[in-house]
């Protein structure tokens, strides 16, 4: 065989980038299925509103992290028997899991982009929807409680958000409150501090700062787990395949 | 304006509109919330004066409608002030039901320990609006939406319910507007940067890739030529075996002693061995 030098070498580093290859897509796998599990909860703010595909990357990426693993194994095999069929078999389906894994990353930041760029759509959907009936407004109503008792904030931008629109917790319960007693602070046996001054703004009695910080944030966190980090594998896996597509010319 | 000079000093609306905080947050649609200041001071003070006068302490409330409107309601009351039983000429249920109500009502009528100052926190405050949307004559019912509103204390005689005294005008407080939640628009919100940057190198990256593979294979399947080649030419000493495994030069053992490469001027002399013995000399043919 011509030029054996230059093809053992070409080896020695595909069998190298494919064992670091099959260690960054089992990372993303682990990270994929730490977004699907959402530990903050926040499902049902995207899931309510159509624009849940930050969770469908999640899933895609758990797979395509996985099929990354298993064919840079694949990889190692093809490459240390210098087999011409493996190897176009290892370059094409790396492909196709190329392509799936782009897709998660592309789709996961643009819901995000959706979602949280500005708080108009998480605002309206809690004014329409906390304190309705039926199965959104159950757990959109969950969501949100849970949410002003953890980070202890109230409304969108602020408690004015309950104010200065009209919501269906309006209609419901009428003004006397102007909003929910979870935006109130409460002593650790979980009794408000003080209801009439809650009711009447006092801002010693409760949050005042708005929800969309956090929200944002975490929704941020989780794509940039998936895209960012799917980005930099994708990156990685380009020039593992460039190197691979020489290596099978001078197999 | 206030009759008798300095007993009536605390009940100077500038001091209870003074203490609303300026975040605002008190001002909420139907209600608007001010604050009593020292309110023991006024309620003692005011407790004095009705030991010596029995009279009942009246929150009054003047809605003025804006903009060609403004003094309506002041105008009304002031009207209406001397007369007697001024607390049944405008009843809540009525007093913005049309546009020729007379836009001002009074609430909670009562002697001052019946009086609602709760104290929290330092801060006392009476909430206009807080029994909602009722229907006795002089309940504390809530405004109209986005309106403006003035309000002062008066001093009521109980016998024939004339205003004996009274405190300033506030300045006008402003109700929020109640806005549809549907005019929210959340549409498009723009496109981050890392969204432009991941799409776009992704996409450009996959395609080079396709690009790439696509060359390769037809390269491969069209254009490659084979490469195996004899090793030394014109000579059957050393010659590849084409074991694509294992490719490895074999060496003709008939032609060890051959030292050179065969030329035109020097060709290859064929050797014959007795009895197929290599270690027996051989003679040329």
């Amino acid at each position: 065989m011509a030029d054996g030098k230059g093809t053992t070498c070409l080896m020695v580093i595909l069998i190298l980038g494919n064992i670091f290859g099959a260690a960054a897509g089992l990372a993303l796998c682990a990270l994929a299925i730490w977004v699907a599990v959402d530990e903050y909860k926040l499902y049902p703010i995207s899931g309510v509103s159509g624009k849940d595909d930050i969770f469908a990357g999640a899933w895609i990426a758990i797979f395509t992290g996985f099929a990354f693993f298993c064919m840079c194994v694949f990889g190692i095999l093809a490459a240390a028997m210098k087999s011409r069929a493996l190897m176009l078999t290892y370059l094409i389906l790396m492909l196709i899991i190329y392509i799936f894994e782009c897709a998660s990353c592309i789709t996961a930041v643009t819901h995000r982009d959706y979602l949280v760029g500005n708080s108009n759509l998480v605002k309206k959907q809690m004014l329409k929807y906390y304190a309705a009936d039926g199965d959104s407004g159950s757990r959109i109503t969950l969501t949100w409680n849970k949410v002003m008792k953890e980070v202890e904030c109230c409304g969108t931008d602020g408690p004015v958000d309950w104010i200065e629109y009209n919501s269906t917790f309006r209609e419901m319960y009428g003004t006397d409150y102007p909003w929910p007693t979870h935006c109130c602070k409460r002593k650790n046996n979980y009794e408000v501090v003080n209801v009439e001054a809650c009711k009447n703004g006092q801002n010693t009695t409760m949050f005042t700062k708005g929800c969309f910080n956090h929200i944002e944030s975490v929704f941020s966190r989780y794509t940039w787990a998936i895209s960012w980090y799917g980005f930099a594998v994708l990156m990685f896996m380009f020039w593992l395949l460039i190197l691979a597509m020489v290596y099978y010319l001078i197999l | 304006m206030a009759r008798n000079g300095h007993r009536y000093r605390y009940w100077n609306p500038m001091h209870l509109i003074g203490h609303i905080k300026p975040n605002g947050i008190h001002s909420s649609v139907f209600d608007v919330t001010f604050w009593c200041t020292k309110v023991d001071t006024v309620c003692s003070t005011s407790h004095t004066e009705q030991r010596k006068r029995k009279h009942s302490i009246a929150f009054l409330f003047f809605l003025i409608l804006q903009p060609c409107y403004i003094s309506t309601g002041v105008s009304n009351f002031d009207a209406d002030k001397n007369k007697t039983y001024i607390d049944t000429l405008s009843p809540y249920p009525t007093a913005f039901s049309s546009n020729t109500s007379k836009k001002y009502f009074l609430t909670k009528l009562g002697l001052q320990k019946d009086y609602p100052c709760p104290v929290v926190a330092g801060t006392d405050y009476f909430r206009v609006g807080s029994d909602g949307s009722c229907s006795t004559p002089n309940c504390n019912g809530i405004l109209p939406v986005g309106s403006t509103a003035r309000f002062r204390y008066v001093l009521i005689n109980p016998a024939n319910k004339t205003v004996v005294a009274e405190s300033l005008w506030s300045n006008n407080i402003t109700l929020y507007p109640l806005k549809d939640p549907e005019s929210i628009d959340n549409g498009f919100a723009g496109r981050s940067a890392s969204m432009i940057v991941i799409t776009s190198i992704l996409c450009s990256f996959l395609a080079l890739l396709l690009l790439l593979l696509l060359i390769m294979l037809i390269y491969v399947l069209c254009c490659r030529e084979e490469k195996q080649e004899i090793q030394v030419p014109g000579s059957v000493r050393m010659y590849d075996t084409h074991n694509l495994k294992d490719p490895s030069p074999y060496v003709n053992r008939a032609y060890e002693d051959e030292p050179q490469r065969p030329t035109a001027t020097s060709p290859i002399r064929l050797k014959s061995y007795t009895d197929y013995d290599l270690k027996k000399p051989a003679t040329e043919l």
